[in-house]
């Protein structure tokens, strides 16, 4: 067999092979069977999702990744955990998770102000040490919350400390099953909401607060008397300490009798929600067995009757939080890159057919992704600026295998890898943001807009990104190597000029259509706000630079250049101009976020300036005796 | 093609064997035309608008949407306010600013060319562009239709700046409703009873005032026994932090420049405008100190303050007065019969917005009940209504209408009908001679 043919073959198959052993189902952890119970579906902000994507939106909430660390090591560096081991441990009350470090602090604010010990690289720390470090500082922390309550500006300082408290009291919420929406509201007005264990602990438990109020008197008096040390211990107080001593006696013996109380009563009042108590307390106990029956039976009482279609996809998101399909993407996104980069020095044809076979098995990754993600949440690929950048991801890949399969010289492979590996590095950061399938505003909610607008602009600016990556290309290697100097150099024209055409009518199309949404929604075609000058700016930018071509003032050089300031318009059209709204004491993601777009625009200036450099001072064109011929 | 040139493509238009001489008028329009046409017109002008559309975006950080369109976009020349860049670097260059603070910004206006001169600036390029280079060929008929749409699309939207109208409706269940109120245009209106319980009404756009304050001159109104001064006028009065709206009450012993009517007890602050990206949907809230003074005997009154968030009508002599956001008042009456929020479920995030309103017309006689949803208006007697918020308090729902008339909301639609054939055709030609010259490559 030629070597066009079987290595690009091998290369295929073993990308293939490699999603497959990612599909194999979840290693039994000590023979609990953990899968069955991270696909239980929850309510958790107004949408159906499995247990598994619950503990994964926190965990990354709290510690800005998706698994967490113990500090053991395993074969390749120290090992990692799901979310879902590490919500077990804490919703079971176990020593072993207030030990955990998962909350992450990065400011330098808040190491002062709690006197934390540095770990640089991590940052990482656990609850048990936040909440020993903020009871010394009890008054300060009341001082700041009472600020805040009142809808009182809040220093930088002031806020960042608010913030890692609140990421404490969301642990704590979470020990307590808060949050988590399991067991279906009862009451009318509210159907189709799914209240939480803890939710329906609070509803009911009224007469047991009044019963163990009576009792707690007693039950202190009983705790007393056996214990003659402590009775010795305070009958050496003062009136007044002693009065102190005693309510907080009573106060704990109530506490404890109430727990006890709602504890015993709770398959009276609420089963569903002594059943999933049952599987923590199963797993508490280290009992597999135990464990296993009680996830087993909680599933065929309260999941299997369920009939609900959306419920049912929760089983497909599991599946998707498993095989984590952009990260396998991102690696894929790589190794095409690397193929076509390669064939530009040797061994062209089969390293082009490999690049071209990579991409072909992670286009169809990337497209089964998205559609998962399309049948999950009912919604067409693009509802905020996480799917937004999947989308551009997997657009670019289509549009730059399509020209490589036309051209075949490479180009569109490596921008296609290039632009992938990118924007899933964009969307890994942006998950960070929140649940990454949210329920959409009012406005929002209609499909046929979101398909039509929200899907063309997306593309829009994937293929303003195209042909922007194509033109640094072309000056990277026009410049620094001699690619460029035969009909290379006219070809990669032709794609950068190309692709701009289709980058102005997808991006025009996709603004009209906005317009006319827009026009139904609210009656006005064209509102001047940011978002919508954003797109605009990016048509006007491209129309600017096809004129520009077909005045002949620019040629391959000019034209270029614009096309890579393309790339910062569009950066600012898509990120930018949702920062507008930063005001001074801005903290956290949008300041991430703007910080971002900076650095990437500083790469293009860096890429634009080199362009500045005059054509006979390139590799590629300047040997003296052949003229440049895109010159 | 190594030459700038002002000819679209590779190839220099060929001349064409004329039948005759063009006659004189013909060739003198011609050299007028010429340069009008040039392709570098067309650069420059895309070039000044990109400009102007990013500064417009930057100005709506400190700015109301309101302010933005009259100084930027709905305007002949702008003055575009340099030091719009130390908004940007705020954001972007960590916090930093060439000029000014957050607080007090320093402004450095240059005269710039408005939206309208940019927009009929392209029209003409175009127009002439056309007519100075008209060739009837099936190959550039894809730009002919594209550039047509682009005329009519800046039409439209010359259009709409000037005779678009928005206006709100804000009712509760079962609140009957019949005129609409402005969200950027205010007016102070005076009152007074004529026979039975009609009211005889001067209203003066709050434009007027907001002139008047800057010129010093009275305003005067035929109908009015008063001249109205201004003595201060704010564009807005409501703090951008606090939650509560309304007047500020005067301490003990305080005083204002109001020496009668409300004035004695409440005072009005100026405050910055609210900023378009960061306003949450809050408005500009304009009020006023103004002397009134007696046209006959040209003695004060009194000063008064005004203002939107001064709700109540104040006496002056048998005349009331009050600032209010600008009403229209329609033939007809608008009821909510049903007003629905259906949440996300166990969220506060709205899933749909629904209205059922009723529509009484007593000039047709007509009551009927429609159903506005988000998405989906309400079009009746030339005005749409459209969902927009949904507010609740103490009292209930209230649900919260855009009403817009816009004679020339159809126009973008034929406009880009126009450009996407126009586009497609092109393209479609363009890929065909592609294919071509591949083929018998």
């Amino acid at each position: 067999m030629k070597a066009t043919v079987w290595f690009p073959l091998v290369c295929a198959l073993v990308c293939a092979g490699y999603i497959g052993s990612k599909m194999r189902p979840m290693p039994k952890d000590g023979e609990m069977d953990i899968e069955s119970f991270a696909k239980i579906p929850v309510q958790f902000e107004g949408r159906y999702m499995p247990l598994d994507t619950f503990a994964r939106h926190h965990m990354l909430i709290l510690s800005n990744r998706e698994s967490y660390q113990t500090g053991e090591r395993g074969t390749f560096g120290p090992k990692s955990f799901p979310a879902i081991k590490w919500y077990l441990q804490v919703a079971a009350g176990q020593e072993r998770a207030e030990h955990l470090k998962i909350i992450r602090v990065d400011s330098p604010h808040v190491w002062q102000f709690l006197e934390l010990e540095r770990r640089p690289g991590d940052w990482r720390y656990s609850k048990d040490e936040l909440i020993m470090k903020f009871m010394r500082k009890g008054s300060d922390i009341q001082a700041i919350l009472s600020k805040s309550r009142s809808k009182k500006a809040l220093t930088e300082q002031e806020r960042q400390i608010e913030a890692i408290f609140n990421q404490v009291q969301l642990v704590e919420a979470l020990g307590r099953l808060h949050l988590v929406g399991i067991i279906p509201d009862p009451s009318p007005e509210n159907s189709g909401t799914w209240l939480s264990p803890f939710d329906v602990d609070r509803m009911n438990a009224e007469p047991f607060f009044i019963q163990a109020k009576a009792e707690a008197p007693m039950i202190m008096k009983r705790r007393l008397q056996e214990n003659r040390e402590e009775v010795e211990r305070m009958s050496k107080m003062n009136e007044k300490a002693l009065a102190a001593e005693l309510e907080m006696r009573e106060q704990r013996a109530m506490r404890d009798r109430l727990e006890e109380l709602v504890n015993q009563n709770r398959p009276l009042f609420a089963p569903q929600s002594a059943a999933f108590h049952k599987i923590f307390s199963a797993y508490a106990s280290g009992n597999a067995e135990d464990f296993n029956s009680a996830v087993k039976a909680y599933r065929e009482t309260y999941v299997d009757k369920l009939q609900d279609e959306e419920i049912g996809r929760t089983g497909l998101e599991y599946s998707l939080n498993r095989l984590a399909p952009f990260a396998i993407c991102t690696g894929f996104y790589i190794l095409v890159m690397v193929f076509s980069a390669f064939s530009w020095i040797g061994w062209q044809k089969p390293l082009l057919n490999a690049a071209l076979s990579v991409g072909g098995v992670t286009l169809l990754l990337h497209t089964g992704a998205l559609v998962a993600r399309v049948i999950i949440s009912g919604k067409p690929p693009v509802t905020n600026l996480y799917s937004s950048a999947v989308f551009i991801g997997w657009g670019a890949l289509i549009l730059s295998l399509g020209m490589d399969i036309y051209y075949r010289n490479g180009l569109g492979s490596f921008v296609g890898g290039l632009l992938g590996m990118l924007s899933m590095l964009v969307a890994t950061f942006l998950e960070g943001n929140g649940d990454t399938m949210p329920r959409v505003q009012a406005v929002l909610n209609t499909n046929f807009w979101l398909a039509s607008h929200v899907t063309i602009v997306t593309l829009g600016y994937m293929a303003t990104f195209v042909a922007g990556f194509v033109a640094i290309l072309y000056l990277i290697c026009g410049v620094f190597t001699n690619l460029l100097s035969e009909d290379r150099g006219r070809s990669w024209y032709g794609t950068m000029y190309g692709v701009t055409c289709f980058a102005t009518l997808l991006s025009f199309v996709g603004t009209v259509l906005g317009g006319f949404w827009a026009d139904d929604s609210w009656g006005r075609f064209w509102g001047w706000d940011p978002k919508e000058n954003g797109a605009v700016l990016i048509v006007m930018w491209n129309a600017l630079n096809l004129h520009l071509r077909w005045a002949g003032l620019v040629k391959a050089r000019g034209f270029a250049v614009m096309a890579i300031f393309g790339n910062m318009v569009t950066a600012w059209s898509w990120f930018g101009t949702n920062q507008l709204g930063i005001g001074l004491h801005a903290y956290g993601f949008d300041d991430k976020l703007a910080q971002g777009v900076t650095l990437f625009w500083i790469t293009q200036l860096c890429a634009a300036g080199l362009g500045l450099i005059p054509q006979r001072f390139w590799a590629s064109f300047a040997k003296p005796n052949t003229p440049a011929k895109n010159g | 093609m190594s030459q700038p040139h002002d000819y679209v493509g590779d190839q220099p238009p060929t001349a064409k064997p004329r039948k005759a001489e063009l006659p004189r008028y013909m060739q003198i329009a011609k050299s007028v035309l010429q340069p009008l046409a040039s392709l570098r017109v067309t650069v420059i002008l895309f070039v000044l608008s990109i400009i102007l559309v990013f500064f417009g975006t930057l100005a709506q950080k400190r700015d109301s949407l309101n302010t933005v369109l009259n100084d930027y976009f709905y305007c002949w020349c702008s003055w575009l306010d340099l030091n719009l860049i130390s908004d940007f670097t705020f954001v972007f260059m960590n916090r930093f600013r060439i000029a000014g603070t957050e607080e007090v910004p320093t402004t450095c206006k240059i005269p710039f060319p408005g939206g309208f001169l940019l927009g009929w600036a392209m029209v003409v390029n175009l127009t002439a562009a056309h007519i100075v280079r008209f060739k009837i060929s099936t190959k550039r008929l894809g730009i002919w239709v594209l550039h047509a749409g682009v005329v009519v699309l800046l039409v439209g939207e010359y259009v709409r700046a000037n005779y678009a109208v928005e206006d709100r409706v804000n009712l509760r269940k079962g609140q009957t409703g019949n005129h609409l109120f402005s969200l950027d245009k205010s007016e102070l209106v005076f009152l007074k009873k004529v026979a039975g319980d009609k009211d005889q009404v001067v209203s003066v756009p709050v434009e007027l005032i907001e002139s008047a304050a800057k010129s010093k001159s009275p305003v005067s109104h035929p109908e009015l026994p008063f001249d109205i001064k201004v003595v201060r006028f704010m564009r807005n009065t409501s703090d951008p932090v606090a939650d509560a709206s309304g007047p500020i009450v005067l301490l003990p012993g305080e005083t204002n420049l109001a020496t009668a009517g409300f004035g004695r007890i409440v005072k009005l602050e100026d405050h910055k405008e609210v900023s378009s990206v960061k306003g949450n949907g809050r408005i500009n809230l304009p009020g006023a100190y103004v002397t009134l003074s007696d046209k006959s005997t040209g003695q004060d009154i009194g000063t008064y303050v005004v203002g939107i968030e001064i709700d109540d009508l104040q006496a002056v002599g048998e005349w009331r007065m009050a600032m209010r956001l600008k009403r229209t008042y329609l033939p007809y009456t608008i009821t909510p019969t049903e007003i629905e929020q259906v949440n996300w479920p166990g969220t506060n995030r709205p899933k749909e917005f629904k209205s059922t309103v009723r529509i009484d017309n007593p000039e047709t006689g007509e009551s009927r009940s429609i159903l506005i949803e988000m998405n989906s208006p309400l079009r009746y007697e030339g005005r749409t209504y459209y969902q927009s918020q949904m507010e609740s308090d103490g009292r209930g729902k209230l649900t919260g209408l855009q009403v817009v008339q816009n004679p020339g909301s159809h126009v973008p639609y034929w406009a880009c009908i126009l450009m996407t054939l126009g586009m497609t055709m092109h393209f479609t030609i363009k890929l065909k001679d592609f294919l071509k010259r591949r083929a018998t490559r």
